[in-house]
């Protein structure tokens, strides 16, 4: 009686350890990707990142590069350029940029903005 | 006790096997490489095993990058595509490459019958779109820059090892339009070369995609929906080892009395192609075809292009009409393609 009692303990807990060592592994396989955030890319390099988060306080900030500059607002998840003085301001016609993998150029300042985060493509032609 | 100890142990191994599996399977260390190039975004992503590897073979990358656009660019006053414009009506010695560019824009130029043409460079630099002169031309102005467009009076040969080309007095090269899906091509050669079985190499929205993705599946790529900001897609294609390129006319244009003016001219008229189509995707094993011909196929509407694809069936395509946003695809294409806007109508053509 007590030898069988000690078999199914046994069994009751290794079955228990997988399901545990399961939840975990799909836990921390999952970590920091549904998170959005914003990077600005000067020269091809990030200068900032902003993480993109519903019910943030808006900021507003300016990139200067050899006397161009372009200044862009956040609100919540969405990040755009508001103005700049490049000659065609392509950039701030592009509007709000709201999901992963959605990025603006502006060429003449060598400025991007792109969102990261868990994104269905791997890249996005244009 | 002791089963609580073997249930603790097992744990801590079943969960650290199954991380170090799966990091292993679907992690392999990856690079990027992100610059101000061909006047716009260039970023080249590598996947593998050998880190040290992956940053050399991406740091040839764009040297090469850099050395082709220095060959190739009509912006840089020294570049080989500047001196032929420069001696327009006389012999120039090049590059060999840029006698190959120069060699498939000709090959493209006949296949589309002039839709695509790399002797636009007058029309490009009178309407100036994407730059701060952008204007409207007068009508006058266009037809003269227009009678400069023929591809068919360009020259070219190799004597002794050398490379020359030679454009019609007056006119100008601008191998805007396939550049970058050649100099994608070389990349892709190049990371190859270096060992590299997975990688997107990225000319802005020009993209290749190397090897299968490091998920161990087929790569996806989303094409740029017409009326939406960048990087937001209207459908999805799957990619092995081939080149997907977008031609449209929300990708840089200029406004003037309420009229949009955008890049892609018609060698034909001289302005802005008054296309049916919104958007026009190739999808070929050659990057450098690809983004001759979606160009081509943008300027000859939905009508004229649904021929040429009947007529050329090695070549795949997405277009995208205008008004009702309905998409037509090439019979090849399905299997690979996933319309993911719900909103569009999807035709596969005969």
């Amino acid at each position: 009686m007590k030898r069988c009692l000690r078999k199914g303990d046994f069994i009751l807990s290794v079955l228990f350890v997988i399901l545990l060592a399961v939840w975990l592994f799909m836990r921390s396989a999952d970590t920091g990707s549904d998170e959005l955030s914003a990077d600005i890319i000067q020269d091809g390099k990030v200068i900032r990142s902003i993480k993109l988060k519903p019910g943030m306080p808006p900021q507003e900030f300016t990139v200067e590069r050899d006397g161009g500059w372009n200044r862009i607002r956040v609100e919540g998840e969405m990040i755009a350029v508001v103005d700049a003085n490049c000659p065609d301001k392509y950039c701030v016609r592009r509007g709000w940029l709201k999901e992963a993998g959605s990025s603006v150029v502006c060429a003449p300042h060598r400025l991007e903005i792109r969102i990261s985060g868990k994104s269905g493509v791997d890249g996005v032609t244009y | 006790m002791p089963s609580v100890i073997i249930a603790a142990l097992s744990m801590a191994v079943i969960f650290l096997a199954a991380r170090t599996y799966m990091s292993g399977l679907s992690e392999p260390s990856s690079a990027q490489r992100e610059s101000y190039r061909l006047g716009t975004v260039v970023r080249l992503t590598v996947w593998g095993a050998d880190k040290a590897l992956l940053d050399r073979a991406l740091d040839d990358s764009m040297a090469e990058i850099t050395r082709l656009e220095s060959l190739l660019s009509v912006n840089i006053a020294t570049s080989d595509v500047s001196k032929i414009n420069a001696n327009s009506g006389r012999v120039v010695a090049v590059s060999p490459e840029t006698k190959e560019v120069v060699a498939l824009a000709i090959k493209n130029a006949e296949k589309t019958n002039g839709a695509f043409d790399p002797t636009i460079g007058s029309l490009v630099r009178l309407w100036g779109i994407g730059t701060k002169n952008a204007r409207v031309p007068s009508d006058s102005e266009i037809d003269a820059a227009r009678a400069l467009v023929d591809y068919r009076r360009v020259f070219l040969y190799e004597k002794g090892g050398k490379s020359y080309v030679a454009v019609g007095r007056g006119q100008s090269l601008d191998l805007g339009g396939i550049a970058k899906g050649w100099i994608a091509d070389r990349i892709d050669a190049l990371l190859k070369e270096r060992g590299v079985k997975s990688a997107i190499v990225d000319l802005g929205g020009n993209i290749y995609a190397l090897g299968e993705s490091p998920k161990g599946r087929e790569w996806k790529l989303g094409l740029q929906h017409p009326q939406k900001p960048r990087g937001e897609y209207f459908a999805v294609v799957d990619a092995v080892d081939i080149s997907v390129v977008t031609s449209g006319a929300y990708e840089r244009y200029f406004e003037k009395d309420g009229v949009r003016y955008h890049h892609i001219l018609d060698p034909s008229t001289g302005r802005p192609a008054q296309s049916d189509l919104i958007s026009v995707s190739v999808v070929s094993k050659k990057s450098a075809d690809a983004d001759a011909l979606c160009t081509a196929l943008f300027v000859m509407g939905l009508d004229r292009s649904a021929v040429f694809l009947k007529r050329h069936p090695d070549i795949q395509a997405v277009l995208v009409k205008g008004g009702n946003n309905a998409v037509f695809i090439t019979p090849d294409l399905k299997g690979c393609f996933e319309l993911t806007d719900g909103t569009m109508a999807l035709e596969v053509l005969k």
